[in-house]
């Protein structure tokens, strides 16, 4: 029996002729509704389809998106059709290779669509911008997908070699991470909105599901933890002279990105174990790690959401053009400042390093936050004295809410995060 | 009767605070004085004659540190108690009159009610952290009295010292705020030495209340001498006590109902009364003959060279605060002395009451004196002795009840200060043992009847005669300082009647003696024949009215090392270490990096797809390694 789902996700990707006759952001407003019904379909993912169904129509109400419209929908609909797979592999393990194989899938449908959302400004630098995200995400795919047959068939430690250097390719992890800058500056805001929230989101969630399919070789799992600490100190580094609001949050993001993978590979190479922590209790370090992960890219994605969602230019190599004060939540968020939501993954990074004794690793990830710190500022700075009056949009607003609001229920949220 | 303690101690500080909240100046100090007055009948409600500790009364409040609000209810602290609120009191009714038309009345009305409960709780609390609070009440409260005045104006009345007077390079004039800043920052340093010490005593033994120290009995030994002289810079400071003695002195900036306050009914009393309540528990200390010698040396230096002080300074309220610091000093050292003979064998606790007794005997003679020498400078607009004279004449009411309480204070019999100073100076000589004890009685009795002879006569009987006409100051403020020196005569009267097989073992001392041959002399120089001057003696008159030069140490040296201290700290280790390291040397590091890290932003994809594939082959070679 085919499962419900995908015929849901067959049944958006048949819409599209649709797009020629009407306003795309029509069309997306519909998926959105659609996501949000889903969830009384999907329980174990319901979470993430009220989530992104809530977005994308508040991302739909912010911009006209001509054809571009059906984009936006189907890249929700893609990191929706991402998680469902990663909470099925958890709950169904004897269909887990049918589930990865529709995560990887999801992750294509998400870079397609991205890349038409980051181009449709059709100006040069758009079309550039656009066209590194797709270059570096397709040769990630490619590594990813050959990877995981390599890890199943033949070799767990060759194949995670690849599927982790295509997952440096597809989060942007240094010194795979070049595309990311030029994307975030080059390419149009609400295609880089998108791209954060869904284009991050759904490597993250494809990640998390492969991981459960295929447990990542220890060997692997050191060198890839070694290039996530890496990758954060060079990023946050690199940030601190950005000045422009792309460059910037792209720094941010390769950070973030980092952060992520840094606490699963953690995981694997020292092993994973039952361990006590505040707030959690006592639960397997891999479940920590996995919030960490989800946490960590829904902090990244909903911020730069809203954040780029409020621009108004042509590309985000710039500083924003309009004061929009809903934008200083979103980037407090970014910045780990309690009780918003980016508070959250770090602290639980950071007690996770502890846990598993590796005070070390906790050690860099808070030298790295203190490392952040002057570029958000100069962000949050920007924010405030972009000219006036305050502009905020449905987007910004939705965005800095859901990182109040899921900042403070966080300890709440775990169970609904945790298969 | 426990609920009166409660009412007493804290009806001065709800009549403050609701002052506040009353618009006209009249109706914030009516207020207060009301407070005082039904704080001042609890008193004697509360009043309970049994032994020290003998009855203690506690409310927990955070028992896991050793809270307790909690108060002795004994002669100690009955007697003590009701002295503060009546003078408190009366000293606040007459500052209805002398305060009226001040510009800072809610200020003023606000701090004296708060001054007041803070020295009630130091008065009545068993525990030493309730202790503590009032404690800092009354530093607080000193700080924004003594400062009261804070525009600084009329240097001739509100200053002390002559403004433009330098001494090397430091000036020799104290105004209101800086003598604010004086007293609050040598008291500060007392009381960090003092706050550690509490914490020391809690964690050795795991209480800090006085009656629960003292049930521990043998157990306190292992205290050990370090906790008691930390302890012992607490009232040191508060006390002004020698090297501590300055703020004191320039506290006089105050208005004159403050240094009433300060000098009779608070402030400094509270270092002393601590040292004498807190003897029978120190007295089981190890080593204690060391503290108690501590206490009664420099009890002993303080009264001999304020006494000094007293004499040379040109001021009528110095000469008031001189005398405070030596009649500190000898309560002092009476405590320290009783504190020796205790472990001599002695029983403690009425030689610790002889001491005490002199803070009663003290207090009720300086009251009257502060606040008539208020009134004088009130009328005749001068606070220099010697500018305005023969008062007698014009203020005839005052110049009668000055007399009265001076020659309380120099201990003349029969007035009160005659017994409790000359049984005082007992403890003293006894304290100190032979012909030094002897020595050191007789030349404090010898120096008070001087310098206090000296003022009256100077003021009241001799001197210029006023430029303006001065007439009695208003009956609500010579009321007060009239029934508290008549008060010295009833007091007396009683402790004649209390102590009368005492009375003339007491006037056969070598103390007494040395009394009446300071008093001979005082007559002969201040009353009948002024004007006798002694160039031989004019070099040490100069020692001792600028004051030892301590002013100078205090406000040069101590001021100037610390200042160049700070200079050094700020250029070797703020500017140098941290601002190069933050503000220069980071920043210029991580931009260099950071400059060069966003180098490899070219925008050429060849070169990104070549870093990436240098990127991957690192992690070939990690998984190999």
């Amino acid at each position: 029996m085919i499962d419900p789902v995908f015929i849901s996700a067959l049944v958006f990707a048949a819409l599209a002729p649709l797009a020629l006759k009407l306003d795309g952001r029509y069309l997306a407003v519909a998926i959105g509704v659609a996501l949000f019904a889903m969830a009384f379909l999907a329980p174990s993912a319901a979470f993430f389809f009220t989530l992104l169904g809530v977005v994308v129509i508040a991302l739909a109400l912010d911009w006209p998106y001509g054809g571009m419209g059906l984009s936006l929908g189907i890249s929700a609909a893609a990191v929706a059709l991402a998680a469902y797979a990663y909470y099925r592999t958890v709950a169904a393990p004897q269909y887990a290779l049918s589930y990865a194989i529709a995560g990887i899938a999801a992750l294509a449908a998400a870079t397609v669509s991205i890349y038409g959302l980051l181009a449709s400004g059709r100006e040069k630098e758009n079309i550039e911008g656009a066209l590194k995200y797709l270059i570096f995400s397709a040769v990630g795919k490619t590594l990813i997908l050959l990877g995981f047959m390599l890890a199943i068939y033949i070799s767990p430690v060759l194949g995670w070699v690849l599927m982790g250097m295509g997952f440096m390719f597809e989060l942007g992890i240094a010194p795979a991470h070049l595309w990311m800058v030029d994307a975030f500056a080059l390419g149009t805001p609400k295609g880089v909105a998108t791209l954060a929230v869904f284009g991050e989101l759904t490597p993250l969630i494809v990640l998390l599901t492969l991981l459960n399919v295929v447990p990542a070789a220890s060997q692997a799992a050191l060198a890839f933890l070694v290039v996530a600490l890496a990758s954060m100190t060079f990023a946050n580094v690199a940030g601190l002279t950005a000045r422009t609001f792309g460059r910037i949050m792209a720094y941010s993001s390769i950070a973030h990105m980092s952060y992520a993978l840094s606490a699963v590979m953690l995981v694997f190479y020292f092993g994973n174990r039952f361990v006590s922590l505040p707030l959690l209790g006592t639960m397997s370090a891999f479940s920590v790690a996995s919030l960490v992960v989800l946490l960590e890219g829904l902090t990244s994605g909903l911020a730069k959401a809203g954040i780029f969602g409020a621009l108004t230019v042509k590309h985000a190599d710039t500083m924003p053009e309009r004061r929009v004060l809903s934008n200083t939540l979103n980037v407090l968020s970014l910045l780990g400042a309690p009780p918003l939501l980016g508070f959250w993954p770090k602290l639980f990074l950071i007690l996770l390093a502890i846990s598993i004794g590796q005070v070390g690793v906790a050690i860099i990830v808070i030298l790295n936050s203190v490392l952040a710190t002057p570029y958000y500022l100069r962000a949050f700075r920007q924010v405030l004295e972009a000219p006036g009056p305050s502009a905020d949009n449905a987007t910004s607003i939705l965005t800095a809410t859901l990182s109040v609001i899921l900042g403070i229920a966080a300890p709440l949220l775990i169970s609904a995060l945790i298969p | 009767m426990t609920e009166y303690v409660f009412l007493a101690i804290f009806l001065p500080l709800i009549a403050s605070v609701l002052s506040l909240f009353v618009p006209k100046e009249k109706g914030k100090a009516w207020l207060v004085v009301v407070g005082a007055f039904l704080s001042a009948v609890f008193s004697v409600l509360a009043y309970a004659p049994a032994e020290l500790y003998a009855r203690t009364y506690a409310v927990p409040w955070i028992p896991q540190l050793g809270l307790y609000i909690s108060v002795h209810l004994d002669q100690f602290s009955g007697v003590m108690g009701m002295l503060v609120s009546w003078l408190v009191f009366f000293i606040v009714l007459y500052s209805v009159k002398y305060m009226e038309g001040d510009y800072r009345p809610g200020w003023y009305w606000f701090f004296m009610g708060f001054f007041a409960t803070s020295m009630l709780i130091i008065t009545y609390a068993d525990n030493l952290w309730f202790l503590l609070m009032g404690w800092e009440g009354v530093g607080l409260a000193s700080w924004a009295l003594i400062g009261h005045w804070y525009k600084d104006d009329e240097p001739d009345v509100k200053w002390v010292g002559h403004p433009g007077d330098r001494i090397a390079l430091v000036d020799y004039f104290w105004p209101p705020s800086k003598a604010g800043l004086r007293a609050i920052l040598t008291i500060r340093t007392g009381d960090s030495a003092f706050l550690v010490s509490l914490a020391y005593i809690f964690a050795a033994l795991g209480t800090v209340q006085l009656s629960g120290l003292l049930e521990l009995g043998p157990a306190v030994s292992a205290l050990g001498l370090l906790p008691l002289f930390l302890f012992l810079l607490g009232p040191l400071t508060k006390s002004a006590q020698f090297p501590f003695t300055e703020w004191l002195l320039t506290a006089m900036t105050g208005p004159t109902s403050v240094s009433a306050l300060i000098h009779a009914a608070t402030m400094v009393n509270a270092g002393v009364y601590l040292l004498i309540v807190t003897a029978p528990v120190f007295a089981l200390v190890r080593g204690a003959q060391i503290y108690f010698l501590a206490v009664m040396v420099f009890g002993a230096l303080t009264a001999v060279l304020s006494s000094i002080i007293a004499l040379t300074a040109d001021e009528f309220k110095l000469v008031l605060a001189g005398s405070t610091a030596a009649n500190l000093g000898i309560i002092a050292a009476a405590a320290g002395g009783a504190g020796l003979l205790g472990l001599r064998g002695e029983a403690l606790l009425p030689l610790l009451w002889i001491a005490f007794m002199q803070i009663v005997g003290h207090a009720i003679s300086k009251a009257p004196l502060f606040m008539g020498y208020g009134a004088v400078i009130h009328e005749s607009g001068t606070k220099y002795l010697g500018a305005v004279g023969r008062l007698g004449r014009y203020m005839k009411v005052t110049a009668f009840a000055m007399w009265l309480a001076m020659l309380s204070l120099i201990g003349m019999p029969p007035f009160a200060g005659f017994f409790t100073k000359e049984m005082a100076s007992d403890n003293i000589a006894l304290g100190f043992g032979g012909l030094s004890g002897i020595l050191v009685a007789g030349l404090i009795a010898f120096l008070a009847p001087l310098y206090g002879l000296r003022l009256i006569g100077l003021s009241m009987v001799h001197g210029p005669e006023p430029k303006e006409h001065i007439h009695e100051a208003h009956p609500i403020m010579w009321v007060p300082y009239t029934v508290l020196s008549l008060a010295t005569i009833g007091v007396g009267g009683y402790l004649a009647y209390l102590y009368s097989d005492k009375a003339l073992e007491l006037i056969e001392s070598p103390g007494f003696l040395a009394f009446l041959v300071g008093l001979a002399i005082a007559l002969a120089l201040y009353v009948f024949k002024p004007g006798v001057r002694s160039r031989a003696l004019e070099p040490l008159w100069k020692i001792g009215y600028r004051r030892f030069y301590l002013p100078w140490l205090y406000d040069g040296l101590v001021v100037w090392i610390y200042h160049n201290l700070a200079h050094a700290v700020y250029w070797a280790v703020d500017r140098g270490v941290f601002d190069n390291a933050y503000h220069v040397a980071l920043p210029w590091i991580f931009g260099r990096l950071s400059a060069a890290f966003r180098r490899l932003q070219t925008g050429n994809l060849s070169w990104y797809l070549l870093y990436a594939i240098a990127g991957a082959l690192i992690v070939v070679l990690l998984v190999l390694a």
